[in-house]
Order: structure tokens, then sequence, then C-alpha cells
């Protein structure tokens, strides 16, 4: 009786591991992450190529549907770093994120200016552990190509992005070693002075 | 008794259920941190940083006060299609870099590749202007300099330094510039003034058709001598291993 009470435990263990580690699971994870970022990337693009509302309408939609791509708070914490991260009190970890997602919006927000006849086409996902996907793709304009890597995480949330890599240049490393530098110089206080001033122009 | 079994053995898949789950979340984020490495980790050694932060405010004073006024007059007077020709043409003059950096990596097919471009670009494609070999052939450039040749035999970048006019480089690829010099035929065919004349006009070219980018990238950043210095290190990173 204890015999079949442990291998009924057993049993259940294994299938229950086996799938959530499934290579069917994860191919189908795989596919859903790319699927995730294509469909995205086509809203985005069609409301870029929009020429009936105005830049600032523009901006907001594409806000509306890259938003929930993005896990912003494993973001700020990657590019503060855990010393830095775990140093702040939860309403400034708070106030970070809302400063950081306020100037990563101005900051890339303001390329639709500039881009417009690009394509981008997207290469098949690669699982880079169990639980991060990367996702390649390649963006063509005029005589240039340039590929662009989105990194997804599960997070407790789903599958989203923790970074962007556009030629090799990662987002969250160059914001991490400016960060490095100005805290280094002016201190976390001064970070946060300069994340504030910066955010207030708009 | 039996159905006791059967609960219990529930109750425990139940309890361990959570937990397969959390240590592959537990997991995730710790090894999201690892990727980046710790925030004093030096990833570009800079000691020149005070030389090559104003070196980087000189090249910014000479993109807006020279180079960006130029290129916006020439693309005033030519029409964008004939800029992307000029720039491809270029382009086309640098295949024996390409060539050469390939076969130093041992890197046979792409440099086959790069001699089948050389050669349909320079004929059916009109001296490079145009680039039919990735409109019909679909052969894509394979971008290699000596600086990466240098990098995929493990040279590291040694130290960064920033060039005036040039831009952010280090020693690694300020060697690998001077490598490639060599293997343009040109070096040895023209004058020197003709040489630094053309690089002019090819970098006036090349502006008028990015402007705005360096722009942007400045806005985006806050401290963006650092900014870029690390953007050019992780950029070259990737092209060496690819």
């Amino acid at each position: 009786m204890k015999k079949i009470a442990i291998l009924c435990v057993l049993f259940l263990f294994i299938t229950a591991n086996t799938v959530i580690c499934s290579d069917v699971i994860c191919s189908d994870e795989k596919s859903y992450v790319e699927n995730l970022i294509k469909s995205k990337t086509e809203q985005i693009l069609s409301v870029i190529r929009k020429k009936d509302i105005s830049q600032k309408e523009k901006k907001q939609k594409i806000f509306d549907i890259a938003k929930p791509l993005f896990d912003f708070t494993t973001i700020s914490k990657l590019t503060l770093g855990k010393k830095y991260w775990s140093e702040l009190t939860p309403e400034q970890q708070k106030r970070f994120v809302d400063l950081f997602i306020k100037r990563l919006r101005m900051v890339y927000l303001d390329r639709v200016n500039i881009y417009g006849n690009e394509t981008v086409s997207f290469k098949p996902a690669i699982q880079k552990r169990k639980n991060i996907i990367y996702v390649p793709s390649v963006v063509t304009s005029k005589n240039e190509k340039f590929a662009v890597l989105y990194k997804f995480w599960k997070s407790p949330k789903g599958w989203k992005i923790y970074d962007v890599e556009v030629e090799g240049v990662s987002i969250v490393r160059t914001y991490r070693s400016q960060f490095t530098e100005i805290i280094k110089k002016k201190g976390i206080k001064g970070l946060f002075e300069e994340l504030e001033k910066l955010t207030q122009q708009s | 008794m039996k159905k006791r079994r059967v609960v219990f053995a529930i109750f425990l898949f139940l309890i361990a259920m959570p937990w397969v789950c959390i240590a592959s979340n537990s997991q995730g984020i710790s090894s999201l941190e690892e990727e980046f490495g710790s925030p004093e980790k030096i990833i570009v050694r800079d000691p020149l940083e005070s030389y090559n932060r104003a070196i980087t405010t000189f090249n910014d004073k000479a993109y807006f006060y020279a180079l960006k006024p130029v290129a916006k007059g020439y693309a005033k007077i030519v029409p964008e299609t004939v800029r992307l020709s000029i720039d491809r043409c270029f382009k086309n003059l640098e295949f024996p870099i390409r060539f050469v950096n390939n076969v130093l990596q041992l890197k046979f097919k792409n440099a086959g590749i790069e001699l089948t471009r050389f050669v349909i670009n320079s004929s059916i494609g009109i001296a490079g202007f145009t680039d039919p070999a990735r409109k019909w052939f679909h052969l894509e450039p394979k971008e290699e300099d000596f600086g990466q040749t240098l990098g995929y035999y493990h040279m590291g970048s040694v130290f960064h330094i920033v060039w005036p006019f040039i831009g952010p480089s280090n020693l690694r690829d300020t060697i690998g510039k001077a490598g490639d010099i060599f293997t343009q035929p040109a070096t040895y065919l023209l004058d020197w003034w003709i040489l630094i004349a053309a690089r002019a006009f090819e970098k006036i070219n090349y502006t008028s058709l990015h402007i705005g980018e360096y722009e942007s990238m400045k806005k985006a950043a806050m401290d963006y001598y650092i900014f870029i210095r690390d953007a050019y290190e992780q950029m070259r990173i990737k092209q060496i291993k690819e």
C-alpha cells in the first residue's frame, strides 16, 4: 500500500516536472513569445505609418501598445544593479521605476520622428534558458540593416522584455554604466536629482 | 487507509508544485543579474578618460558647427538616391578590407561571398553605385576589418581612445584601422591629400544620410561620453563574435 502511494507521488512529481520543462511546452512558449513581439511590432508599425494623426497621438498610441511588453521593474533593477537597488527604500524604488519609465519613454518615442520607412523581419526565437527567450530581428532601412534583439524572461506576470540590444548594444548595459558613473560622482541622491531634472523637460 | 494515502500523495504533490515554480523563478532574477555583472565591474578600461572626454567634446562641436551644416547643405543639392548610390560605391571600394579579413579569420565562405559581390556590383552594379548582388542574388555583405581580426585572435580592446574627427576607438581598433589602410589599393595609387579629401567626402555623404541619429543618441544619454564609449565597445564585441 505504502509503495503504491510513493509511486503515486513519484509519478505525479515526474509528470509535473516534465510538463513544466518538456520541449512541447517550451516550443509552444517560443512560438508564443515570437508571435507576441511580431503582432505588437506590426501594430506599432501601422501606427507609425499613419498619416492622419498627430505626433503626440502617435507616441501615446505606441506607448500603450508597447508598455505591457516590458517588465519595467526588472529593467530598473538591472540597470541600477542589485547593490544600489537594495539600498533604496520601497518608496524610492517605486519613484525610481517611475522616473526611468518616463525617461525611456521620452527618449525612445522621440525617434518616431526619424523612422518610418523601415521594415522589420523576425528570425526564429532562441531558448536561452528555461526562463529566457531571445527573439532576434532585422530592421532594414535605406542602405543598411541592423540587428535588434528582444530579450524576454518569464516573469511572475508572464513573458516580458527585460532588455533590448541594438547591434549588440544593450539598453540595460549602457544605462547601467551611466548610472554607475553618476552614482560614483554624485551619489544615489544625485542620480535621482538628475533624473527628475531630465524628465521635467516635457 | 488507502484513501488517506492517496490524499496524502496529492497533498504532497500540491506542496511540491509551487516549489518547482518558485525555484525556476528565483533562479530567473539572479540569472538576469548575472548577465550584467556587478556594477563595479569595469568592462571598459579607460585610463585616458579626461583626454577622451575632451576629444569627444571637440568632435561634438565639429559635428554641430562643421560637419552637420555642410552635410545638410550638400543634401539640399544632391538627391537622396544619388547619395545612397555614392554611399554604396564607397562601400564597394572597401571590398579588399572585408575580403582579406574574412580570409584571415578563416571565413572562406564569406570571403567567397564578398568576392562574388565585388565582381557583380563592380560590373553589373556599375562601379558599385547599385547593389544587384543584394537585390537579385541576396548576397549580404560580410563586414570584417583588421580590428575584428585581431579580436578574433583574442586581442582585447586594451584601452579606449577617442580620435579627433574619427570618433571612438580603442588600441586594438586603432591598430586595425592602420592595418586596413595597407589593404586598400587606393593607398598605393593615389596622393595622400586625395585620399583625405575622399575620406572627408565619404563622411559628409554618410552624415547627410544619418542626420538626427547622433542628436537623438545624445539626447538619450545622461552622460553621453560614457554612453558612446560603452555602446562602441559593446558593438565591437558583437561584431567580433560574428
